[in-house]
């Protein structure tokens, strides 16, 4: 017998010997001895109790791992999935304005020229604008307006992130499926 | 012919771990969606779902639940208390921070093994090991036979404790995870990003230098 075990083979062995190894085992001494070896060292190193602290331990090591970890933040595990609805959602309401402003468009026969449908900016002006008698309020308005920056006004008045989501929330059940069966169209006419 | 499993049975503790007491048990919802559940009777991985979904409490579970391992690993590389406690604790500091980033291609355990042979192996390369607790049967009355047999088991202990500490890094490591955590080589192979293969050799490699130095002391 010259070929002798691995050192694999008699770990497997020291686990419990597959049958091959076992076969050769019974018929080769020095293997034999050498597993024996390593079977009582394994039983030394095995016999090497671990000291156990005082079960009063426990309870503060658990408190003191608490106190390291408090500083710390948990956070998330950030997945598309959890915000994928909103840009989504922005898209589908966009649609929808371009829908709504799509059938509200002023009716053009087709072949009218575009000199023909602008009005002269006279007519406009006194055919847009009513003579009123102003209360006040009027000027008070138009006071306010004057001292406005444009880029605050534009600020104010541009529609921020979730303004989307937030007109949405606030329409009724039958303005959200008027909504959707304009969208639909749209979409359907793409 | 012994198996290994029967060497390991004569160690004080095992994998059990140790549960939570009753009345110390927390009720508390393991997602934000979730119901309140009992976390203790959520198994690791759900633990680690509702650590990353945001659970704190979930993680003072997996602490209760591996605490016990953790540290006897810590305890096995440096040998005393206190030294052992700040390690454990460091263990799991760091599970905290990299919990989020688990994806449980390995059991909880192992993955807490992992970072606890890192952190052990670092702070031995740092630190050499004190010497070894030769007063540590001092105590005991020699004047009955059962108490030189104690004594002489005591100094035998000693002996192959100090012998362990000699042995290099990965055989040390593999030797203590297979000798007294009870892993597998599977595990092991893991928890030291090796080959099952290698675990064995240096398993193999551990127990004859073991039985030299055992020798030669």
């Amino acid at each position: 017998m010259t070929k002798h075990l691995s050192p694999e083979e008699f770990v497997d062995a020291l686990d419990g010997a597959p049958p091959a190894s076992a076969a050769h085992l019974a018929e080769c001494a020095e293997c034999r001895e050498e597993f024996v070896s390593l079977q009582v060292t394994l039983g030394e190193a095995g016999g090497v109790e671990a000291d156990e602290p005082s079960p009063l331990f426990w309870d503060h090591f658990s408190a003191r791992v608490k106190q390291a970890t408090a500083d710390e933040s948990v956070g998330t595990s950030w997945s598309w999935g959890r915000f994928a609805w909103k840009p989504a959602v922005a898209l589908m309401a966009a649609a929808g304005a371009l829908a709504i402003g799509f059938y509200m468009r002023p009716a053009v026969e087709p072949g009218a020229s575009l000199a023909g449908r602008v009005q002269p900016a006279t007519e406009l002006a006194s055919a847009a604008v009513p003579a009123f008698e102003d209360d006040g309020s009027w000027s008070l308005v138009t006071a306010l307006a004057s001292e406005l920056d444009w880029n605050e006004l534009s600020q104010a008045a541009a529609p921020s992130d979730g303004t989307a989501d937030a007109m949405i929330e606030e329409l009724t059940s039958e303005q959200r499926e008027t909504l959707a069966r304009l969208l639909q169209k749209e979409i359907g006419d793409l | 012919m012994r198996s290994a499993a029967g060497v390991f049975a004569n160690t004080t503790w095992g994998r059990d771990g140790v549960r939570p007491r009753t009345g110390m048990t927390p009720k508390v919802r393991a997602s934000g969606a979730e119901p309140s559940v009992d976390l203790t009777t959520l198994d690791d991985g759900a633990l680690v779902r509702a650590f990353q979904g945001g659970n704190r409490d979930a993680f003072d579970v997996i602490v209760v639940r591996h605490r016990r391992q953790v540290y006897h690993l810590c305890r096995r590389f440096v040998r005393n208390h206190e030294d052992a406690s700040d390690l454990a604790q460091d263990v799991f500091v760091r599970a905290f921070k990299g919990l989020q980033r688990f994806k449980g291609d390995a059991s909880l355990a192992t993955w807490l093994y992992r970072i606890g042979v890192n952190v052990c192996l670092n702070r031995v390369a740092q630190k050499r090991p004190e010497s070894a607790e030769l007063d540590a049967a001092a105590d005991v009355d020699a004047r009955t036979p059962d108490a030189l047999h104690e004594l002489l088991r005591g100094e035998r202990a000693v002996a192959v404790q100090a012998a362990i500490e000699k042995l290099p890094p990965k055989q040390k490591a593999t030797l203590m995870l297979r000798v007294y955590q009870e892993c597998t080589h599977e595990e092991i192979a893991t928890a030291l990003g090796s080959t099952v293969g290698a675990v064995k050799a240096n398993f193999f490699h551990a127990l004859g230098n073991l039985r030299r130095m055992l020798k030669t002391s």
